[in-house]
């Protein structure tokens, strides 16, 4: 039996196809969780009736901060999807890849819209919408290299 | 602000690319970790952020106002009176999530858009490189991106010379006025005119630019000839922030600081909003804001919670509701106006905070005797229009009714939330705000069932059913209002009378359609038809029809109203108008501005006419040399009336003016002053 290592290794080890199944899993359950809780807190914005969500001048905050909240639930469906169709992709670097875009847009989409609907500027929305669209890229980047993917 | 939104931005862009930095094994726990960090600062943020209150505004020296005001990129927030929601108001925007539809519709009206700042998209006027001369003063308009600006004399240097009183002219100030540029940072009105302000160097000020826009002409005026004024009596500076703050914003206080005169105004909110007629919603808010209580009223019904509604209060209520304003007042002294603004809210004893005007009022006439005598009718009626709620509660419909689902008050034809979506209807709508069919004899049938019928209604009118004569406005609710140069129907409901005219100089409504009878015809028929007596008339009431008398005799407000009926349609078929234009082209060079402007408006209905080269401020030199034209013009057209009608006319058997008669009526003319009240 080997010791373990005392030295960090410089390249850690390439997640396997089980390991990134796991993790989009429990990213798409998470996402939906907090963003199914988002709604809830939304609705209770609506309900009681807070004037930072549906005073006449932040509609375009309610917007954002919906669509923020539907965003976020639909990425958890989609790593939930990813997880399950992931076999049927190429391994290696694409699935990599893919991964890390998809994830990385899993913060930066729902999260851009968020903070858009946050601070906004005279009704326009925040600096957050920038986020959003790297997000927006990312995630087109990895859907188009598991199309790819698909296809081969 | 800028600077946490930038933190968080940042850290979830460093969330993002650490992802795409690191290995997928790394990611898993740390990235949803950091994504709930980035939610959890965006809460706090929030939390931070979304209650914050405006700063205090602080009281500037003359010199940094004025380097403010000179800075292109200074908000027009910041030059005007404080918007800051205040005892209790809340603001419309509170109000729309729960009520969309009213919302909506008051957004429609031109109550919302009495007053508004300056934006890209609000402005009728035409500031496209204008200049605008007025005595020796010289205005320069433009435009630079979304902003107006003004080079004028300095707006601060005149109130200060003149107390606010002005003499455009060669004399009255010593010494040169220097030009300065301002902003236009607000407006008043967007219905007939649209009326500019400019910030003071003193305090929150705002001075009135000397010129208003006329929305229908599409042409610029000079605000003294707007509005009936002495043709040579001081020219008012008018600030927004002494008197147009109490009804043209919600919550206005002119806040002078001590007894300074340094005014640091805070409105709650521009315009009048839905909190003017309902009374402050903070409780109400707060009220409906757990959705329990919500549906406990959906489930129980009845009256809402903490607020007022107008339309299911007693008649006195709702009609001092719209009295706050439309009335003719002044604060009432203990109510320290110039310090906290009026106190009145909606369900009030209106008597408690306005002193209610009435004609002759000696308290009234203490202060000024113009407003105390020159806005009524020597009957005690109100002439001023926007008025109303001083002619309302003398009618006998308010005053005498004994059952109060009976009992007139404004809104017994007025709605002030059109159920109607057609853009065209909404239109209709907003010019009066009447509700469905009120425009018709609906109005008065609420109560009057007996007239539903033809027959009873000819029998009580003495004219067919379907003429303007059976209307029940023409007769009782006749135009003895003036206001934004035009007649207005009195809110006063009467019957008409010969004794208001002959004894009060007050147009009566008969006269006012049959424009080409005498006072004595009139009395006759009211004797025969109605039994209703009138004092002897002198011998003019016998020969010479009634609304020439007003027009040549009368003082300018009768003189205006009279121009103005002289053009209304419904009189002209009545009357017939070929003996009108030698009138009204006298009429052209009526000594007030807005007398000369409706007899132009009212000759140009006459189809000869309709082209005329007329401009009511011209020189007079100008003016009579156009009255001349329309004269010689109207001579060769060989009107021949009947001679009854000419004789009463003023109209010789050869077809000629009777000058020497009509001249004599001229110099009988009322020159009395009159400064009315704001319209």
């Amino acid at each position: 039996m080997n010791p373990p290592s005392r030295h960090r290794e410089k390249h850690p080890p390439v997640p396997s196809r089980g390991e990134t199944r796991l993790l989009h899993l429990r990213w798409g359950w998470w996402l939906l969780a907090i963003f199914g809780l988002l709604g809830l807190v939304l609705d209770s914005f609506h309900g009681f009736k807070k004037s930072f969500y549906v005073a006449e001048d932040v509609q375009l905050r309610r917007l954002l901060w919906m669509t923020a909240h539907a965003s976020g639930v639909l990425l958890g469906i989609l790593n939930i999807a990813y997880a399950a169709s992931l076999k049927r992709f190429a391994s290696g670097l694409v699935r990599i890849r893919s991964s890390m875009g998809l994830v990385a847009a899993n913060v930066a989409i729902p999260s851009g819209l968020f903070l858009a609907g946050l601070f906004l500027h005279d009704n326009r929305p925040g600096t957050g919408l920038l986020l959003f669209s790297i997000g927006a890229l990312l995630l087109l980047s990895s859907l188009v290299l598991l199309a790819g993917s698909a296809r081969q | 602000m800028a600077t946490l939104e930038l933190i968080v931005f940042l850290a979830a862009l460093l969330v993002c690319a650490s992802i795409l930095l690191k290995r997928a094994r790394w990611l898993g726990g740390s990235a949803w970790a950091s994504m709930i960090v980035v939610l959890l600062a965006g809460v706090i943020g929030s939390v931070i952020m979304l209650p914050g209150d405006e700063d205090a505004a602080a009281i500037l020296s003359g010199q940094q106002k004025r380097q403010l005001i000179a800075h292109a990129s200074t908000p027009v927030k910041q030059l005007v009176p404080r918007q800051q929601p205040a005892s209790g108001y809340q603001t419309s925007d509170r109000c729309k999530s729960c009520h969309p539809k009213e919302h909506a519709s008051w957004h429609q009206s031109y109550h919302r858009s009495m007053t508004q700042l300056v934006e890209s998209n609000n402005v009728l006027g035409d500031f496209d490189d204008r200049t605008l001369k007025q005595g020796r003063f010289e205005y320069h308009l433009r435009r630079e991106g979304d902003r107006l600006l003004v080079t004028m004399p300095d707006p601060d240097v005149l109130l200060v010379t003149e107390g606010g009183e002005l003499v455009l002219g060669e004399t009255n100030l010593a010494g040169d006025i220097p030009m300065v540029e301002r902003p236009v940072v607000m407006m008043t009105g967007s219905h007939s005119f649209q009326g500019y302000w400019v910030p003071s160097t003193q305090g929150l000020t705002l001075i009135q630019l000397p010129w208003i826009y006329n929305i229908l002409d599409k042409r610029w005026m000079p605000s003294q000839d707007a509005f009936i004024r002495p043709p040579d009596g001081p020219r008012r500076v008018a600030v927004w922030n002494e008197n147009c703050i109490q009804c043209h914003a919600l919550g206005g206080n002119p806040n002078e600081i001590g007894g300074s005169g340094l005014l640091m105004s805070t409105v709650s909110e521009m315009g009048i909003s839905c909190e003017a007629c309902h009374g402050a919603a903070d409780q109400h808010i707060a009220f409906y804001q757990n959705p329990l209580n919500r549906y406990a009223q959906h489930l129980a019904g009845g009256e809402p919670a903490h607020i007022l509604n107008p339309v299911d209060a007693s008649p006195k209520v709702s009609t001092q509701v719209c009295g706050q304003c439309h009335s003719s007042f002044f604060p009432r002294p203990e109510v320290d106006y110039m310090h906290g603004g009026n106190s009145f809210r909606p369900g009030d004893d209106l008597e408690k905070t306005h002193h209610i005007i009435h004609y002759g009022d000696p308290e009234a006439r203490a202060a000024s005797r113009e407003i105390a005598d020159g806005g009524y009718w020597k009957d005690g009626t109100i002439r001023v229009g926007g008025r109303e709620y001083n002619a309302l509660v003398m009618s006998p419909c308010y005053k005498k009714a004994t059952d109060p689902s009976r009992q007139m008050t404004c809104l017994s034809c007025h709605q002030m939330h059109s159920q109607t979506t057609g853009a065209r209807e909404l239109d209709a709508w907003r010019d009066d705000q009447l509700a469905d069919g009120m425009r018709g004899d609906t109005a008065c049938l609420q109560c009057h069932e007996q007239y539903k019928q033809n027959a009873a209604l000819e029998s009580h009118t003495f004219h067919p059913a379907n003429s303007s004569g059976s209307r029940c406005y023409n007769c009782h609710m006749p135009f003895t209002s003036y206001a934004l140069l035009k007649g207005i129907r009195g809110h006063r409901v009467t019957i008409p009378s010969v004794d208001a005219s002959s004894q009060y100089q007050k147009p009566n409504a008969c006269n006012q359609c049959h424009l080409d009878q005498t006072l004595a015809w009139t009395a006759d028929h009211l004797q025969k038809r109605y039994q209703i007596q009138s004092e002897p008339l002198g011998e003019e009431h016998h020969e010479t029809a009634a609304s020439i008398l007003w027009l040549t005799r009368g003082d300018a407000a009768l003189r205006a109203i009279t121009a103005w009926t002289y053009g209304w349609d419904t009189a002209r078929d009545v009357s017939g108008d070929k003996w009108i234009p030698p009138l009204l082209a006298q009429t052209l060079d009526d000594p007030y501005s807005a007398v000369r402007y409706i007899a132009h408006k009212s000759l140009q209905k006459s189809i000869p006419f309709r082209e005329i080269n007329y401009d009511y401020v011209s020189f007079p030199a100008e003016r009579q040399k156009v009255r001349d034209q329309v004269m010689q013009s109207w001579l060769k057209q060989q009107n021949r009336l009947d001679p009854g009608r000419a004789g009463r006319c003023l109209v010789l058997p050869g077809g000629q003016i009777d000058q020497a008669r009509l001249q004599l009526f001229l110099d009988e003319r009322d020159d009395t002053e009159q400064t009315w009240l704001p319209e």
